[in-house]
């Protein structure tokens, strides 16, 4: 198990070293000169000059990457050129509250996504199945712009029931924070909801086929107890797998969901460093959301693995 | 066991089966209520990108500033925006920057991750290894994520944003165009053909590539979905299809401010094209992926 776990994390701390010289090339090398960028078209070269030597881009590439990671390494993410500001505490106040939507959306999807793929497989082939499942494929392709505008404009507008803006007035209680909380979350719930669904549905219906549940039934164990004591159980184990690596969608839907409802996450402090050209905000933003990724899909292996012996004894080999 | 004594089929017969087979595909397809509805809906859209200026009453670039924000109406059937032109003629010529690029950004990704997937399925060992920390760094990242990314790198237009799109549907791809190369690797007439003596791109691209071209469709029809959809989350962000032309995903951005106002429809006919767009795919993508069950 633990051979398991130290050759999946040396893995993925190559995958991360990877990533690190993709975000790097992308965001520091390819767009071009970022002091040319801050300063604009119109300034003198001089000033560009003393503005790159500031920054230290006019140094060599390859000693840029050696001081930016190695200063990301021991926890320095560097300076926002925006807010002229430590990065690091921006991140991780952008980061909390990604952090309260994202457990939003887990708290309405898990239990929605598991009754409705539970109800599908009860009634395999019958209208409600083909309903649920219709539903559940269309909501997860369908972007949440779409969602969210609809949204919007229904609760937000015209029933005017729920607040258009993610961000509670200052100084709001949990509740009030929660209530601006619910929109938002609908657009990533509606995503997730299809995908859980799905998995909830296709353990439910194995579990049911399955030679336990028959002697359960032949045992004369009544319809309800069967369900809850022989299916559920083992049908919802590949479920919490999928929901552990549905994170780094949700990530890439906090972007957009939060951008549309007005909410300071980390999907909006990338989205301003990008328009802003705020390079290393832009990169220390990408990269903390590939870490992230990372280590809740490692999460998601672990947790697999140890509810699955037949793996957990593979990994070791 | 003397070699004469193994059946081998002739040429014809394998001809013919395989026909055989692609008939009986395209009949469950055609067949498929799943499929008619969705390549309806998909056609329209094709209908509409491409005679979309003699569909709608109105020219879609035409400014009326004495008629800004104007509810539905028979003049102007979705209204008008804050620039008075007609929401209708924008919602019907917006597919069709997204109908150029979607599909195009959609097949470099396809080509790409075939070939990488071949590669890393058939070498297996150091080589996957290696391309697959490479495919693993590029998933860690959402795809919006790292659109908007290679949009700042690479600066806005309809070119980045096929490349950008491109790559990042590449690795996807690859892990499933490598799965299934590696079953197929397996197989005897991939050992047949190495005994034979041929290279491996030969084997790879002339012997294993038309035994993997199911999976690889099914990619491609679904890709195309998660394309349009890229396309209109980027555009909404700004880091899309650039204006003036309409497309939907930016008609919301700048008409979004507008909603507070009481002006649903100049956001809300864009979304449900989006909306009908997106399903339709889906819907072909599903069918296909049926039929080739079946």
């Amino acid at each position: 198990m633990s051979g398991f776990v130290l050759r999946r994390v040396g893995l993925g701390l190559i995958t991360l070293w990877i990533l690190s010289l993709i975000v790097f090339f992308a965001a520091q090398v390819l767009p071009g000169d970022p002091a040319r960028a801050i300063l604009g078209p119109l300034a003198a070269p001089s000033s560009v000059k003393t503005l790159a030597h500031q920054l230290g881009t006019d140094k060599s590439v390859i000693s840029q990457y050696g001081t930016w990671i190695g200063h990301f390494v021991t926890g320095n993410l560097g300076t926002s050129y925006e807010y002229q500001a430590p990065i690091g505490s921006l991140l991780t106040s952008a980061l909390g509250n990604s952090l309260k939507l994202a457990a939003v959306a887990f708290v309405l999807v898990v239990p929605l996504g598991i009754l409705g793929g539970v109800i599908a497989a009860l009634n395999v082939g019958k209208p409600v199945d083909r309903v649920i499942s219709v539903i559940g494929l269309s909501a997860t392709v369908i972007p949440e712009v779409v969602s969210g505008i609809v949204l919007i404009l229904v609760f937000g507008i015209a029933l005017n029931v729920l607040p258009i803006s993610a961000t509670p007035p200052p100084g709001a209680g949990f509740g009030t924070q929660i209530y601006h909380l619910i929109m938002p979350a609908i657009p990533l719930t509606l995503i997730l909801f299809g995908y859980i669904q799905q998995m909830a549905r296709a353990g439910t219906v194995e579990a049911l086929a399955s030679d336990y549940a028959r002697t359960a039934t032949l045992k004369g164990l009544p319809r309800g107890v069967m369900i809850r004591r022989h299916v559920l159980r083992n049908s919802l184990l590949p479920t919490i797998t999928v929901i552990a690596s549905q994170i780094g969608y949700l990530i890439g839907g906090l972007v957009l969901v939060e951008v549309l409802f007005h909410y300071n996450g980390i999907g909006s402090l990338i989205f301003n460093a990008a328009t802003g050209k705020d390079f290393p905000m832009l990169e220390a933003g990408v990269l903390v959301i590939g870490i992230a990724y990372m280590v809740a899909t490692l999460f998601a292996d672990i947790l697999y693995s140890l509810l699955n012996p037949r793996i957990r004894y593979r990994g070791v080999e | 066991m003397s070699i004469g004594s193994v059946p081998i089929e002739s040429a014809a017969a394998v001809n013919s089966a395989q026909a055989e087979m692609r008939g009986e595909f395209l009949r469950n397809l055609v067949h498929s209520r799943t499929f008619k509805f969705g390549a309806t809906i998909l056609g329209f859209w094709i209908l509409a990108a491409i005679f979309g200026n003699l569909l709608a009453p109105n020219d879609p670039l035409a400014q009326n500033l004495l008629a800004i924000n104007q509810a539905p109406a028979g003049s102007h059937w979705f209204g008008t925006d804050q620039l008075g032109r007609d929401v209708f003629a924008r919602v019907i010529t917006g597919s069709r920057d997204i109908l150029i690029i979607a599909p195009l950004a959609t097949l470099i990704g396809t080509v790409l991750g075939t070939a990488l997937g071949l590669v890393m399925g058939y070498f297996r060992g150091a080589v996957d290894e290696v391309i697959g920390r490479f495919v693993e760094a590029f998933l860690a990242l959402p795809l919006v994520v790292t659109g908007i990314l290679g949009v700042v790198a690479l600066g806005p237009s309809n070119t980045t944003l096929i490349i950008v799109i491109g790559i990042v549907f590449a690795p996807l791809i690859a892990r499933t165009v490598r799965a299934a190369v590696l079953l197929e690797r397996e197989l005897d007439y991939v050992s047949a053909a190495r005994l034979r003596g041929e290279t491996s791109r030969y084997i790879m691209f002339v012997e294993i590539l038309p035994n993997v071209l199911a999976p690889i469709m099914v990619e491609f029809t679904v890709r195309l979905g998660y394309a349009v959809f890229t396309l209109v989350t980027l555009s909404f962000l700004g880091f899309g299809i650039p204006p003036p032309s309409a497309n939907w995903g930016l008609e919301i951005s700048t008409n979004y401010g507008q909603v507070t106002a009481g002006y649903w429809w100049e956001v809300l006919f864009d979304a449900l094209a989006i909306a009908s767009l997106v399903v339709g795919v889906n819907m072909i993508a599903n069918s296909i992926e049926s039929a080739l069950e079946s």
